[in-house]
């Protein structure tokens, strides 16, 4: 480890920049990742972190999204001469509905750090000085594979309820409630929260509640899964529609999923509901992809090898963006 | 799946063991935290797992690591030399300490 490698840190608290960064570290090779539980700046967590960085100097520090806890990070990176950059994953729409926006200012004004880089292309263009470095994937264990032909199709709603409002779900259960002699719904958390499973039982929408799974069990989960449903109203890419498209399941989500609105045109037209305010327009598209299983595998392979390409690029585009990062860093110039 | 069962067929209750070299690990507030290499998580030793590794780090051999855990906690030599095989088992398995060869 030298000056021409970036450590990067993130507190596990925040999944997406801590999944985010974890993969970089595979997919790029440019850089190791350390994930931290404890938000306590004075924690052993973060003191070892501090002087790992002073031992190791690298050319870079990346924090995942914003803590005070990094304090001392920042500090022990400046000592050394290492540039500091915040890996921000949410994208304008979700920070503000995650009441980020506090913390973004923070990052923003802070004398610190050196460098702002954004998952989000557009939250990177609106914001001065900052970089998109796009998510990557680490697919080399994921494969297509095509679920058997089932009396009902098992219909994926994956976030925690937490996420509910942001991802959609009441649209979302309307849109399956149409649909409901044909599929059935598996949630993983959604009926934690009272108001949605009487909502669902109201409906009467089968479903099956898989709560809080391991990575295993989400992968196993994943590979049983018809079709996913991702209609959220913000999203900076959208892990889980990912994962589902990757393994060549179908995901209906809304143009605000960057990761199923990039797709080809041809794929785009069967999963990309305009209004994401429609139950009607999300229970439309499924019910597209439910009458016809042959469209649903094509849509889902096409699906598959358009995100293999497009996480190729994302790979190279976020590789250029540190390597260019790490040859100007200034213990290398010095 | 190879390593896992040459751990099973393979004594570690005795021989030397070192720490391997990308291995990052210190002392914080009287805690023994390791980095291991491939892993994100950072892990932290209870005490007597943190008293076998200072030993370790000097150089000790598996069974004077186990004769100090003996001294230490006041328990049967069979039991200490069982505890010392399970924890080089799960360093070995972490990639964090290796056998030294000879």
């Amino acid at each position: 480890m030298s000056a021409d490698t970036a450590l990067t840190f993130c507190l596990t608290g925040f999944p997406g920049a801590h999944r985010a960064l974890a993969t970089l570290a595979c997919t790029t090779g440019l850089t190791r990742h350390l994930s931290i539980a404890s938000p306590d700046p004075g924690g052993v967590e973060i003191e070892f972190c501090s002087a790992h960085v002073r031992d190791v100097r690298p050319g870079l520090i990346i924090l995942g999204g914003w803590s005070s806890a990094y304090e001392p990070l920042v500090d022990a990176a400046k000592k050394v001469g290492a540039g500091v950059a915040v890996y921000w994953t949410s994208s304008g729409g979700q920070s503000g509905l995650a009441r980020e926006i506090g913390k973004l200012a923070a990052v923003l004004q802070h004398r610190k750090v050196d460098h702002f880089f954004a998952a989000g292309r557009d939250l990177a263009a609106a914001i001065t000085g900052a970089v998109h470095l796009p998510v990557t994937l680490d697919l080399r264990r994921v494969s297509v594979g095509r679920p058997p032909a089932r009396q009902r199709a098992r219909v994926s709603l994956f976030f925690p309820w937490r996420e509910a409002a942001r991802k959609n779900a009441l649209n979302s259960l309307l849109a399956a409630a149409m649909s409901r002699e044909r599929i059935e719904l598996v949630l993983n958390g959604l009926t934690e929260d009272d108001d949605y499973r009487e909502l669902l039982h109201a409906l009467r929408v089968p479903h099956r509640e898989l709560g809080w799974m391991s990575e295993g069990d989400y992968r196993r989960a994943l590979s049983r899964i018809d079709i996913g449903l991702q209609p959220s109203f913000a999203e900076t890419f959208d892990y889980v529609a990912a994962d589902h498209l990757a393994r060549g399941r179908p995901v209906i989500g809304s143009a605000m999923v960057p990761v199923i609105a990039e797709m080809p045109a041809s794929v785009r037209k069967h999963l990309v509901v305009r209004n994401p305010d429609s139950a009607a327009e999300i229970a439309e598209r499924l019910e597209c992809l439910l009458t016809d299983r042959k469209l649903r595998i094509r849509v889902g392979e096409d699906a598959a090898i358009a995100l293999r390409r497009k996480n190729d690029r994302d790979i190279a585009a976020a590789s250029e963006v540190l390597a260019s990062l790490l040859r100007h860093s200034p213990l290398r110039i010095c | 799946m190879g390593s896992k069962s040459s751990l099973r067929t393979i004594s570690l209750s005795s021989g030397r063991f070192v720490v391997r070299p990308q291995v990052a690990h210190r002392e914080v507030e009287g805690q023994v935290v390791i980095l291991a290499p491939g892993d994100s998580a950072l892990f932290t030793l209870n005490d007597s797992a943190a008293l076998i590794w200072r030993d370790l780090v000097r150089g000790c051999e598996a069974a004077a690591l186990a004769k100090s855990l003996q001294r230490a906690y006041g328990i049967d030599p069979v039991s200490a030399a069982k505890d010392v095989e399970g924890l080089l088992r799960d360093l070995v398995h972490r990639q964090i300490v290796a056998r030294r060869r000879r």
